[in-house]
């Protein structure tokens, strides 16, 4: 993403600004708003998962991609928002990066990760039970707790990250004509 | 409770006790000495001396079903991302047995809060004091709005002091457990925490997309209890308070706050509008620009009050 790296950083010559409408939202952030995409910048490599597949002995790219586009089904059957996945894969990428998972446990460190997601982004949430039964009740109430406060402890608790939904979000933003299949397109 | 301090009885429990102490046998849990300051327990580190003030986090029992609380994780992850000299320092989370639900977080310690202060019988000398108490007070919220961090739950008890010949050496906000971080665009949030004599009008008008703008408001009506030694605004419930902002302030109008005076059917109660009142006449003691930063930061519309970046730039608070 260097180009999208330049557009932030280089603004055209003549700028619009692109907030002017936002006038009438009256309560927005707007007047931290350059102070803060600064802010993302500088903590956008901080909770970065390295490439780990290499150190993960059961699992490989493979099954990863099979348990995201899953998630993506599960996040719309919840109608979550967008910065919730993003922020679910984020915590299962640097979790895997540092313990190793077997086979038969992706899943529930997926439906883990989503449930902290959930709790860090949402206002209304999907509850364990939900979450056990999407995945066919294979997993009990105590792995599930027992998991999801392993992986709170190894991520030390961090999980105001910055994902790329935040600058997704602003680069739509930037793009002056807005349409709906674009935006889609960006985000999955 | 204050009895069984005096009795030397430790405030953990002997369960909680027994979580810690195997694994951090540095720990060594200061009695009856020294204050007990809100929730959080004095401890000392054994090896280096070093007193640490320990807040446990304890998940309620009907919602011990569901894992990890949404307000735990959130409040923790916010802790784990402030630093900054004027934000109460995390040291560190304690790890403990996985089947242990309570979350044990290690602070260093600082003696007193403000309410405490404002209690005594020679309270902070706001004419000397006030200036570097806002500077430092602004400074910390300067740093959590810049990365999008809402406290929402500013109060004297919140804010930590300690002096040193009668100068302010430290100053700490504290208490996130409330706090919100917040994203651009911004969502609707919650307005039903905090304590409502510092609540922000907008918040007690129950508008749900505020901002960054209700710290301020708080700290406004921090800054004016320090002067008058006694909260700003006093009572029980919204209605009273913001009935009490008015009657300082006066009613909004539609040039002061667009689109709100003609929407609210609470604000439009109010008729004959009431008329704001002299803020040099209600706090004779502070100097013309201190009055102004002041009604900046009282400023009913959040749109138009004061930012805390804005407000460190304020000729009251220039060196």
């Amino acid at each position: 993403s260097k180009i999208a790296r330049r557009i932030l950083i280089e603004p055209e010559d003549q700028p619009v600004d692109m907030d002017a409408d936002d006038d009438t939202n009256n309560l927005s952030a707007d007047e931290y708003l350059d102070e803060l995409y600064n802010f993302y910048k500088l903590t956008e490599e901080e909770n970065r998962a390295s490439d780990y597949m290499e150190s993960q002995r059961e699992i490989n790219t493979k099954m990863r991609t099979i348990v995201v586009d899953w998630l993506v089904e599960v996040h719309r059957h919840f109608k979550l928002k967008t910065e919730t996945l993003f922020l679910n894969i984020n915590i299962i990428d640097r979790y895997l990066s540092l313990i190793n998972v077997p086979k038969k446990e992706l899943q529930l460190v997926a439906i883990c990760s989503m449930s902290l997601a959930c709790k860090y982004e949402e206002v209304s949430y999907p509850k364990v039970n939900d979450l056990l039964e999407i995945s066919d009740k294979f997993y009990n109430r105590r792995q599930f707790i027992s998991r999801e406060r392993d992986i709170v402890e190894k991520l030390q608790w961090n999980f105001t990250v910055t994902t790329p939904y935040v600058f997704l979000v602003r680069l739509i933003r930037a793009s002056i004509v807005q349409d709906k299949e674009m935006e889609n397109m960006a985000f999955y | 409770m204050e009895e069984i301090v005096h009795l030397g009885i430790p405030f953990l429990t002997p369960d909680q006790w027994d979580v810690i102490t195997p694994a951090y046998k540095d720990f060594e849990l200061i009695r009856s000495e020294g204050p007990r300051f809100g929730d959080m327990f004095k401890c000392k580190l054994k090896s280096t001396k070093e007193v640490v003030a320990m807040k446990i986090l304890t998940i309620p029992e009907d919602q011990k079903s569901n894992g990890i609380p949404y307000s735990i994780l959130n409040h923790v992850s916010i802790l784990k991302t402030l630093n900054h000299p004027n934000i109460l320092k995390l040291h560190t989370v304690l790890r403990t047995d996985l089947d242990v639900e309570d979350v044990f977080l290690v602070f260093e310690y600082i003696d007193v809060s403000l309410k405490k202060f404002l209690a005594t019988p020679f309270p902070i000398d706001v004419i000397k004091l006030g200036k570097p108490f806002l500077r430092q007070a602004l400074s910390g919220l300067a740093y959590l709005h810049v990365q999008k961090i809402i406290h929402r739950n500013l109060k004297p008890n919140n804010i930590l002091l300690s002096f040193q010949n009668h100068e302010i050496s430290k100053l700490k906000l504290t208490d996130f457990g409330v706090a919100k971080s917040i994203e651009p665009p911004l969502s609707p949030y919650s307005i039903n925490m905090g304590n409502p004599c510092y609540k922000a009008p907008e918040l007690l008008l129950g508008f749900t997309n505020y901002s960054t703008a209700v710290d301020i408001w708080s700290m406004g009506c921090i800054f004016a209890e320090m002067i008058k030694l006694q909260p700003l605004f006093i009572g029980n419930d919204g209605p009273k308070i913001l009935t009490e902002i008015f009657c300082l302030l006066g009613t909004p109008t539609e040039e002061n706050w667009p689109g709100v005076a003609s929407l609210c059917s609470f604000i439009q109660a109010f008729d004959p509008p009431i008329k704001p009142k002299d803020l040099a006449a209600e706090f004779p003691k502070l100097e013309p620009d201190g009055l102004d930063l002041l009604s900046r930061m009282l400023c009913l519309c959040p749109n138009s009050r004061i930012s805390a970046v804005e407000a460190l730039e304020h000729p009251y608070l220039r060196p």
